[in-house]
């Protein structure tokens, strides 16, 4: 049997990569399990901009070549995210209440 | 006489890296694919209601799921898994949660300000800016026809 140790990157490289997929766990659980969970102001603010998704998108591109743990996390994060805005600006978009 | 020296052309960041995969791994059509998904994912509520409402039957179902497995297949991994994010949020968006006895043509939305709350609002400490509904027109249940559906069989008096 493997001692704990035997299981732990060796890498810089690897450890960073064990960062994010230990940030991104940690946040999909938090913004995935609840609905009512707010994102940060800032990333509701800025999602109507189709750049910052088209960004996003590339973001996955760029970390497949990295690490595919990663990416599959990230696109969890990101369909949680732009599932949420989009069923929230659906139901409660201030511009289509000022047009009632 | 000076000598003319040629400009230095920096290259790095995103940009490059994002050209460096494309040209290591992918084929035209790849490249392709990869970018109708992403405008597909990005613009997702710009389809169709009729669109999204198919893309949730049966029939929609299959042929989305079948085509992440055969484009990650044939292709890319990563462009079956953004077939795979398309369908997902294709489905979280479809029209389907509407209720039969949902009059979808009114709209009864209501802004509304928190001035003068509701004592619910006020002990859940909730804060609306609007009802969705404000008024609900709902149907009995009719049943207009001339057979009886019944087991129960009536006594005579």
């Amino acid at each position: 049997m493997k001692k704990f140790t035997e299981h732990l990157p060796k890498t810089i490289d690897g450890y960073i990569k064990l960062f994010f997929i230990i940030a991104l766990f940690g946040w999909n659980l938090v913004e995935g399990s609840v609905y009512e969970n707010a994102y940060p102001l800032a990333m509701i603010h800025i999602y109507p901009l189709a750049i910052w998704r088209i960004m996003l998108l590339l973001l996955v591109v760029l970390a497949s070549d990295w690490s595919a743990h990663v990416t599959l996390l990230l696109i969890y994060t990101i369909f949680f995210y732009i599932m949420d805005l989009e069923v929230t600006i659906d139901k409660w978009s201030l511009a289509d209440l000022q047009k009632k | 006489m000076p000598s003319v020296t040629p400009n230095t052309v920096m290259k790095g960041g995103a940009r490059e890296a994002i050209l460096d995969i494309i040209a290591r791994q992918w084929s035209p059509i790849e490249v392709y694919i990869l970018m109708f998904l992403v405008f597909s994912i990005v613009f997702v509520r710009e389809y169709p209601a009729e669109l999204r409402l198919y893309a949730d039957s049966i029939l929609g179902k299959i042929a989305l799921f079948s085509l992440a497995v055969f484009v990650s297949m044939k292709y890319s991994w990563l462009n079956g898994l953004f077939i795979a994010l398309f369908t997902l949020l294709i489905l979280s968006m479809s029209p389907r949660n509407t209720e039969g006895f949902q009059d979808t043509k009114k709209n009864n939305t209501k802004i509304v300000d928190n001035n003068n709350p509701w004592w619910v609002e006020a002990v859940l400490k909730e804060n609306p800016i609007g009802f969705e509904d404000e008024k609900v027109t709902t149907f009995a249940v009719q049943d207009d026809s001339s057979i009886s559906r019944s087991n129960s069989s009536r006594s005579n008096p």
